[in-house]
């Protein structure tokens, strides 16, 4: 290993995690192509759904990780600079993935009902939740004091968040032109081929997996970001006062 | 014949969109993992280890 890759976010642990996300995801891409047969009613669109269903799952845990560090936050006792970078971290993972949710769920739209979009109520609310979770990403980046800037932040997680069961159930509250859940509920009737559950539970493992690996690298980052930032005020502030000496 | 030929070229079509929804997500995983990991070395390099706690 060289030095520039040991000064950067990665260890060991890292390193074999990332190993799993790989191999998981090897044979991830496996079982959707050749093991999983194709749907009676959706053919070959129906092996986007393990990818969809994961896309959607991890933007969902990103957000809540967001909400949970964002209370943190803002409550006294616990209040750190940390909880805000892990919800900054863990908010900008979920746009990515939110936006991957949008774009696969496009594709199979289109395969199965001949449109990309339809303003449809589970659609629409996606869109307005990547909206929101955008909005909190620019908000971050809006000039300021540490403290103040992560402050608004938190209010701003936390309710972005309170969207994101509203979401959840616009299939049932608005009659969507979406599925409504087939795994998630509360009756435990789950109506579902063996082979696309095992590709689901395995592809949510997978993305969980890959979700912690993110984190633990974007947060180290962001850690770093605010170490530089700060070093570069103090040397700033070291040739102001030596100016001033002169 | 008609008839298998429009199946399969439709096939092909659905093929297509399956590769473009993984292959393009996999493109997008991996760019924002590389640039997260790239920009965590070159601001690494002017912090030494010992302020780093996860070394």
């Amino acid at each position: 290993m060289s030095t520039s890759e040991a000064s950067g976010t990665g260890t060991r642990g890292s390193r074999i995690l990332g190993a799993l996300v790989l191999i998981g995801g090897a044979v991830l891409l496996v079982v959707v192509g050749f093991v999983l047969p194709a749907d009676e009613v959706q053919r070959d669109a129906a092996r986007l759904l393990p990818l969809h269903v994961a896309t959607a799952w991890l933007a969902y845990v990103a957000f809540f990780g967001t909400a949970i560090a964002s209370i943190f936050y803002l409550i006294p006792r616990t209040r750190s600079l940390a909880w805000d970078r892990i919800a900054g971290a863990s908010a900008e993972i979920g746009v990515l993935f939110l936006s991957l949710l949008i774009a696969v769920g496009m594709i199979w739209g289109n395969l199965t009902w001949g449109v990309f979009w339809r303003w449809d109520p589970r659609l629409t609310t996606t869109a307005l939740l990547l909206l929101l979770f955008i909005g909190y990403l620019a908000l971050r980046n809006v000039d300021g004091a540490s403290e103040r800037r992560a402050r608004r932040s938190a209010i701003l997680g936390v309710i972005s968040f309170l969207f994101v069961p509203i979401v959840h159930k616009s299939v049932e509250w608005w009659g969507s032109l979406h599925q409504a859940p087939s795994v998630a509920k509360l009756d435990g009737d789950i109506e579902l081929d063996d082979s696309m559950l095992f590709s689901l539970f395995l592809s949510l493992v997978v993305f969980s997996l890959l979700y912690v690996w993110l984190m633990l690298h974007r947060v180290r980052l962001a850690r770093l970001e605010a170490m530089h930032d700060a070093r570069g005020l103090d040397s700033a502030i070291a040739a102001r006062t030596a100016e001033a000496v002169r | 014949m008609m008839s298998a030929m429009i199946v399969a070229s439709v096939a092909r079509l659905n093929l297509g969109w399956l590769a473009l929804g993984y292959l393009g997500s996999i493109a997008a995983i991996v760019l924002y993992a590389r640039r997260v990991i790239s920009r965590g070395r070159d601001l690494g390099k002017d912090i030494p280890d010992a302020d780093k706690p996860w070394r």
